[in-house]
């Protein structure tokens, strides 16, 4: 099994937690027999049978992209913000949400990753 | 100045022009002294002058780069907005305008919107797309520049040849493209038609309608899913009676660059994109469902290509490297 890691925040930008996190799961990971990489974005030889899609959440067509190549895709957002806010608020995020996602354009819902 | 390049999408997953682009301009940039690296996200360590991100970057890009003293210099390719129509681009930038105004910034920084206004230059690769950047996203127009695709020596090098009977068109086979639609209209115009691509899958439901579509015409319809050196691909331009590319939508095709570097004749979609980099001195076909339109179209070009003139030259890769120099070099005020 090989698994590639990917995430769309440079760490020369942003270290910190995540990226301690990052690197020690990949360790344990290779410690227990699996093997981790990290997508390189411009070797188009790279393969993986597992993206591991961290910090966030890809585009409908990066999955679509990642299982053409039959890749599967797991996505691990970190829902910070969303998880503190309150319980009324996050209703009328629902709301809004599965409401915005009958009315607008593909496009938008695309790039809102609501589908993802 | 050392400059590292950032993209969303990795290579692997999604072959196509954007890599070419990249790849080219990379090495173009290198043989004029500029230092160049991909960006290695996991490595905390990296350093450089300016990132040069293709694509949409992340909410909250800029505002980091800009932290670490660096700038960011941002390319899009926006050949679906480009192709829509005038009254869906007026009424796609009222919306934006209002959602600016209205949404909440978790929104609005999910859609990148937000980031049309703090890079510190924009690259469209024509003078539409450049517009569309100051029109509808109401990008700067002072830190929009234009930069178009190159083309490899290898196709302004290849020697004139006598021509075959084959239009011929090299894209990836995918429902943008709308080969299956130029392949029908093919068969019923009975012009002999060359595909040369490859699905970015062959389980993809477009890509069987298309092979299964070349296995029912096989003397008008030829399929070459290889992989062909650029030097063949020149010489296959030189031979071609002529170059068809009836897109949905593009940004500016390479291919299209690439025949047009070969002198061959050229019948693209009636789109901005097209009139933005050849003007007049190509032919042009409706985007359309009509297959008897289309076909019509194919026929009249193949009759008429022999007697047509070459398109102009594109510009090389080194040209447009020394142009991103430029673009570097004004944003980096002058080192």
């Amino acid at each position: 099994m090989k698994v590639i890691f990917d995430h769309h925040m440079p760490f020369a930008l942003t270290p910190g937690g995540f990226q301690q996190q990052l690197a020690q799961t990949k360790t344990a990971l290779e410690q227990a027999g699996v093997e981790v990489d990290y997508v390189r974005w411009w070797d188009a030889a790279q393969r993986g049978d597992i993206i591991h899609f961290i910090g966030g959440r890809p585009t409908v067509d990066y999955i679509a992209f990642a299982h053409g190549q039959g890749c599967k895709v797991i996505v691990a957002e970190l829902l910070t913000a969303t998880g503190s806010r309150s319980r009324g608020y996050l209703a009328l995020q629902k709301f809004f949400t599965g409401v915005f996602r009958k009315i607008l354009p593909a496009t938008f819902a695309t790039r809102m990753a609501w589908d993802s | 100045m050392k400059v590292l390049f950032d993209h969303y999408l990795p290579f692997a997953l999604a072959h196509g022009g954007e890599q070419i682009q990249i790849e080219q301009t990379k090495s173009s940039l290198e043989r004029l002294g500029v230092e160049v690296e991909f960006l290695r996200w996991w490595d905390a360590s990296q350093r450089g002058d300016i990132i040069h991100y293709f694509g949409p970057p992340a909410a909250a890009y800029s505002g980091l780069v800009q932290q670490k003293g660096m700038k960011l210099v941002v390319s899009r390719l926006m050949g679906s907005l480009g192709a829509r129509p005038a009254w869906k681009r007026a009424l796609q930038k009222c919306a934006i305008g209002a959602a600016l105004r209205t949404l909440p910034e978790s929104v609005i920084s999910r859609t990148g919107w937000a980031e049309w206004k703090t890079a510190d230059a924009y690259v469209a690769v024509t003078t539409w797309e450049a517009e569309l950047m100051t029109d509808i996203f109401q990008a700067p127009r002072g830190r929009v520049h234009v930069v178009p695709n190159g083309v490899s020596d290898f196709f302004f090098g290849q020697p004139p040849e006598p021509r075959n009977e084959w239009l011929v068109t090299t894209a990836s086979i995918l429902p943008v493209k709308r080969l299956v639609e130029t392949a029908e209209a093919a068969a019923v115009a009975q012009t002999p038609y060359w595909i040369i691509g490859r699905p970015f899958s062959e389980a993809d439901a477009y890509y069987r309608k298309f092979a299964a579509l070349c296995r029912q015409h096989p003397k008008i319809l030829r399929y070459d899913n290889s992989m062909h050196p650029q030097n063949e691909l020149a010489r296959f331009y030189r031979q071609a009676r002529g170059f068809v590319l009836l897109s949905r939508w593009e940004t500016q095709s390479l291919s299209a660059l690439e025949a047009a570097a070969c002198e061959c004749p050229l019948l693209l979609s009636d789109l901005p994109w097209a009139h933005a980099t050849f003007g007049g001195a190509v032919r042009f076909c409706p985007v359309t469902k009509s297959t008897g339109t289309t076909a019509g179209a194919l026929r009249e070009f193949y009759d008429a290509a022999p007697l047509l003139k070459p398109p102009p030259k594109p510009a090389t890769w080194m040209e447009v490297a020394q142009k991103f120099q430029n673009v570097y070099k004004a944003v980096l005020g002058g080192k």
